[in-house]
């Protein structure tokens, strides 16, 4: 007889270790793991070393092949390719990591402080998302940019305002729905302030839900930044970045279409990466979004 | 009798986990069978193996009979001429049986048009013809027809449900669980409508309930599984007089059951712990528009009582009568609009934040869902220690964790339970669990909310048994909300009866329920399900019939 | 159904006033002296002040966004500075290249999208709706500047059968302007149809284990009847929040694509009015691409409510 009893989608139950091993028996999580740690690896690395120094510039060595000495070949200006995806790595993931942080830091509270209080506060947060919405990341990154000039971090910010209201929604949905569990009531009547619950009870229990939406938001980041480095509003020389190489690269590409296909390359293997990750980590975590796609 | 239907030896696996085994039963013309068990016994998979719409990779071997016809080597399409025109179904849960997004005309007219090959207006006149079967004739004055299913109450929706499932006189009717998600008095209606279509239409019906009352009621013969095999069958009069396997008779008694009465007396001339004076709760409801005035909902109107010290009180009422929103007021989570509530003699809503957490140890909950209630992230040891937050300057570290382990024996479970998580625990245990929780603090009340409604009979018993017992042993007093009269009965001193936000009635137990004075009372105890009342009934019929 | 229109109707005036707002502050406020930013540094004082008169800079700030506001109303957009035409002239033509390039992307997307997403989810866990569901999620991952690279290397550099960028406009050369925006459609729609493949794939399989499509089953119908009549109509309510979203980032894909392609459009004109620090045009046509999107918002929003009922009611 469950009569009123209404129908919530399951908690994830919590058991870490039966949670890693069915880890390794996900193939997305795996081949997405495997290709952001190499990505990772890169970035990280290059910071202490790469094959070549990228800021020097020697025509003698212009559009060199693969070759064990220029790995992946040389561009117009004798840079070395391998080198400069490395860099590129370091580039699309600081960035995407900030904008990401930044989205999560002002966005998460934001949502959190609406699902709390119903009302006038509410409706200017979820108003304010919308109206961030309507202006698509690389417009506001235009404007932003146009204004202060380009560079990394403008992109930063200007990608990491418009994830503020991707959290704040989910952050948001998330507390909604465990709202009227039972739960809440109980730690409500065990003399708990909404503060510590919200701490207690509901951070912990999105948690998961903030997980998988940051890997994804983390490959959107990296698709962003590259637009705005095609563009010449991002990143500016001498550091690399994939979006630049690839603009270089298209005035080549009746000459040398090879300099096109790295940097595609990586922005897809990174993408990929961090969209498998999010994939895998949402099955592994949330049973109830298996099927979903954000 | 003609045998319509008949399963013959229907073994189901699915993923290679066996479901039923070896399930025989047949379904005569006009007759009904019931299918009774707790959850989990494959009642629901007979239900769908008879359709023929079992889940992907279940796996299935035996015979199902149709008109000569066997069912199970039946191919999809050929079952698609089979399915609403001579087998039909009706299910549990009416909201999400029905598409939100298209009429209730739409989706009754479906079916016939796609069987008898009807023309859209020929399908909506006969649509018309098949609400009023199912007692919606007043309805469809109102423009029922071009409704959608949220715009409908949970009964009429089950009526629309009925509606699909006999709109092409269907010769097998399957009903499972038809009334479980519905009040008792629309429970009443619902199956009284179902017995007189099958006896007016000569359908043969299947009827699967977990509910031994509403089986006995409605079913010629009754069937009794268990972990899919079935145990026991017989007509229904004589299998209940001579039961014979051993669960069968367990699930008899504890559908009867009535925990030990209480040993000595309420004192009532003391002072009131709990006093509920004229309180009144409204929401408001979103505007049709701004030109018009917000209106607003009552859910609570100015109702008053009092608990007194170790007395049990039963709150019991309909959904939507207010009862869970007056237990959240009590609780101190929402604010009375009006009136007031006093607790050992103080308003928790005047009164001062620390005067506020010392009345809250005196008053906790226990709740209906025992998988909601818990934080699935908290060892069993946080979540029953969750309200020594309330004490949380006067306790030690390990006076709490004795503290918590003290309770859960109290409840029957071990202190070594303190470290598992809530999902390695089974319904009843949680139910255990949360009670232990409401007793951590010592209260002198516990607002108990459908505490068991969503347990099966057997473990249901068991929980009414440690309410019981722990009102005799510790003395504290109870709120006992429920809309399951037997439960209310079986537990409490005093009852009120709330319809509407209103009380209706209100006096000592067993007075008010064999001698109810308020017509509304009336109907609810005649609506609710009664096992013996049931088979004394059908013996007097049975008794006619032979004389 | 009216009565919600109208309420939507409120919300899309006020969230375009908050925008313009926005696009106020964040071009004429927050710089300081507009002029300046447009002149650069070097510039000289009675060029400056000719400037400033000229934008009408010396007026205080809240009579400079209502005149915005009121102009823009009546179509006046202003007068770019380095082209020295109106704004509104300049918007005029070059929307003739991005709507079509925005909607035909849009099309397209939906038009590979939709029965690829029903296909999957009708074989479900089929080594089809793997292979699918792999190519999608590839898919996903490519920028559509890449392909657009890779689709100009193939077609206009090797096979040279379309044009590798330029517009020769619709009344020069109609098939011409057609044959310039189909490689420009086909790099912004790939990406965006392979998120709509496996987002109506998703809802759709969602749909699929709700409890009415086991009642329809029961009435009869076929798993293909059932299918179309009671799945894929209600999984079409998440596919059309993907698709006003999925707008939004087409509008932001033409600045990038107009770009690449040397397409004359509304992208092309925002990126070179920054370039030039042209900021009038900046101003105008922000405005324009941002009520564009919050009209979709509302067309999707809209759309909604006539497929689910339950959503009429709810303001």
């Amino acid at each position: 007889m469950n009569q009123e009893l209404p129908s919530y989608p399951p908690l994830a139950s919590f058991d870490e270790i039966s949670i890693w091993k069915k880890a390794f028996h996900s193939r997305s999580f795996v081949i997405g793991a495997t290709l952001a740690l190499v990505i990772l690896i890169a970035g990280v690395t290059s910071v202490f070393w790469t094959p070549y120094a990228i800021d020097v510039l020697d025509v003698s060595k212009r559009l060199k092949p693969m070759s064990s000495e220029f790995w992946f070949g040389t561009d117009q200006y004798g840079r070395d390719i391998f080198s400069m995806l490395m860099v590129g790595a370091r580039t699309s993931i600081i960035v995407a990591l900030i904008a990401v942080g930044i989205g999560m830091l002002i966005g998460v509270p934001l949502g959190l402080l609406a699902a709390a209080q119903k009302g006038f506060l509410e409706e200017l947060v979820m108003r304010t998302n919308d109206l961030i919405f309507a202006f698509p990341s690389l417009l506001s990154a235009v404007l932003i940019t146009s204004i202060f000039g380009p560079g990394t971090i403008n992109a930063v910010i200007a990608i990491g305002i418009f994830n503020i209201p991707v959290f704040a929604r989910v952050a948001r949905g998330g507390a909604l729905s465990l709202s009227g569990r039972e739960f809440l009531l109980a730690a409500r009547l065990s003399g708990k302030s909404s503060f510590l619950i919200t701490l207690e009870h509901i951070i912990p229990n999105i948690a998961n839900l903030l997980i998988v939406q940051a890997t994804i938001q983390l490959s959107l980041a990296i698709l962003s930044e590259a637009g705005l480095s095609y563009l010449g509003l991002g990143t500016q020389p001498p550091m690399a970045s994939w979006g630049r190489m690839l603009y270089e690269a298209q005035t080549m590409v009746a000459f040398a279409p090879q300099l096109a296909l790295y940097p595609g390359f990586a922005i897809i293997f990174s993408v990929l990466g961090f969209n498998l990750l999010g994939d895998g980590l949402r099955d592994l975590l949330d049973p109830k979004m298996r099927r979903r796609v954000a | 009798m003609t045998s319509v239907f008949s399963a013959t030896d229907l073994c189901v696996s699915i993923s290679g986990k066996p479901i039923l085994r070896n399930v025989s039963f047949d379904l005569e013309q006009g007759k009904i069978l019931g299918l009774v068990g707790e959850s989990g016994s494959g009642k629901s998979m007979s239900a769908l193996s008879a359709m023929q719409l079992l889940p992907e990779g279940a796996h299935q071997i035996g015979d199902l009979m149709f008109e000569g016809k066997n069912l199970t080597r039946a191919t999809d399409t050929e079952m698609t001429h089979v399915r609403g025109k001579d087998i039909s179904m009706v299910f549990q849960e009416p909201l999400t049986a029905l598409n939100p997004t298209r009429t209730i005309g739409e989706q009754v007219a479906e079916g016939l048009r796609w069987h008898q090959g009807l023309t859209r207006k020929e399908a909506m006149d006969q649509t018309i013809d098949v609400l009023e079967r199912v007692g919606l004739g007043l309805g469809l004055e109102y423009g029922l027809i071009d409704r959608f299913p949220h715009q409908l109450s949970g009964g009429q929706r089950q009526r629309v449900v009925i509606a699909i499932a006999i709109a092409c006189k269907p010769k097998v009717l399957i009903a499972d669980e038809p009334t479980t998600a519905l009040d008792v008095t629309v429970q009443a209606q619902i199956l009284t409508l179902l017995k007189d279509i099958v006896r007016k239409e000569q359908m043969a019906m299947l009827l699967i309930s977990h509910d031994l009352a509403v089986v006995a009621d409605m079913a010629d013969t009754v069937a009794i599984m268990k972990d899919g095999v079935i145990v026991e069958r017989g007509p229904t009069c004589e299998l209940f007089d001579n039961l014979s396997h051993p669960y069968s008779k367990k699930l008899f008694e504890t559908s009867n059951h009535v925990p030990v009465p209480r040993q000595e007396p309420v004192d009532k001339i003391t002072q009131p712990l709990l006093k509920v004076s004229n309180v009144l709760r409204e929401y408001p409801l979103p505007r049709a528009s701004i030109f018009t005035r917000r209106q607003w909902h009552r859910a609570v109107q100015h109702v008053s009582f009092h608990v007194a010290p170790r007395q049990s009180m039963g709150l019991v009422g309909e959904s939507g009568c207010g009862k869970s929103t007056l237990a959240r007021t009590i609780l101190g989570l929402t604010p009375p609009n009006a009136g007031h509530i006093q607790f050992l003699g103080k308003d928790p809503y005047s009164v001062s934040r620390k005067d506020r957490q010392d009345l809250q140890l005196g008053i906790q909950a226990v709740f209906q869902d025992p998988y909601g209630s818990f934080d699935p992230r908290h060892t069993v040891e946080r979540t029953v220690g969750e309200p020594l937050h309330l004490m949380r300057n006067e306790l030690s570290r390990s006076q709490r964790k004795k503290r918590v382990h003290e309770v859960l024996e109290s409840v029957g479970l071990s202190s070594a339970d303190a470290n598992k998580y809530p999902h390695e625990f089974s319904g009843g245990q949680r139910q255990r669990i949360a009670i232990a929780r409401a007793l951590v603090t010592n209260p002198s009340l516990i607002v108990a909310d459908e505490p068991v409604s969503a347990l099966d009979v057997s473990i249901r018993a068991q929980i009414l048994d440690l309410f019981a017992d722990l009102r005799d042993r510790l003395g504290m007093a109870y709120l006992f909300i429920s809309h399951d009269l037997s439960a209310v009965q079986a537990i409490t001193d005093r009852v009120i009866v709330m319809n509407a936000g209103r009380i209706v009635e209100e006096g000592p137990t067993g007075e008010v329920f064999s001698n109810p004075k308020h017509p509304y009372t009336r109907i609810l105890v005649s609506a609710a399900p009664d096992l013996n009342e049931a088979l004394r009934k059908r013996r007097e019929e049975e008794n006619k019939h032979t004389h | 159904m009216l009565w919600f229109a109208f309420l939507r109707l409120i919300g899309l005036l006020t969230t375009l006033l908050a925008a313009s707002l926005v696009i106020f502050v964040v071009l004429e406020v927050i710089p300081g002296d507009p002029a300046e930013v447009m002149l650069g540094l070097n510039a000289q004082p009675d060029t400056l002040a000719a400037l400033r008169a000229e934008l009408g800079l010396n007026a205080p700030l809240s009579t400079r966004y209502v005149n915005w506001l009121l102009g823009m109303l009546q179509g006046e957009f202003g007068v770019s500075y380095t082209y020295s035409v109106p704004v509104s002239e300049l918007i005029g033509e070059r929307i003739q290249v991005s709507l079509p390039l925005a909607t035909g992307a849009l099309i397209l997307s939906t038009v590979i999208a939709i029965p690829i997403g029903v296909y999957s989810a009708r074989y479900h866990g089929k080594v089809i709706d793997t292979g699918i569901m792999s190519i999608a999620q590839i898919g996903i991952a490519i920028p559509n500047f890449w392909i657009a690279i890779l689709l100009v290397y193939v077609f206009a550099i090797v096979l040279r059968v379309l044009p590798s960028g330029g517009f020769p406009g619709w009344d020069v050369s109609f098939f011409g302007s057609l044959q310039a925006l189909l490689l420009p459609v086909i790099a912004l729609a790939l990406p965006q149809a392979s998120i709509l493949a496996r987002v109506m794939r998703s809802a759709l399989l969602d749909v699929l284990h709700e409890d009415y499509i086991r009642t329809a089953r029961a009435k009869g119908l076929s798993n293909k009847a059932t299918l179309w009549r009671h799945g894929v109509r209600n999984a079409l309510i998440p596919v059309l929040t993907i698709l006003g979203l999925q707008f939004s980032f087409l509008i932001a894909g033409t600045v990038i694509i107009e770009n690449l392609f040397y397409l004359p459009g509304l992208g092309r004109l925002i990126f070179q009015g920054i370039t030039q620090r042209d900021l009038i045009v900046v101003k105008s046509s922000v405005m324009l691409l941002v009520a564009l999107t919050i009209f979709v918002t509302f067309l999707v929003d809209i759309a909604y409510a006539a497929i689910d009922p339950r959503l009429r009611r709810r303001a």
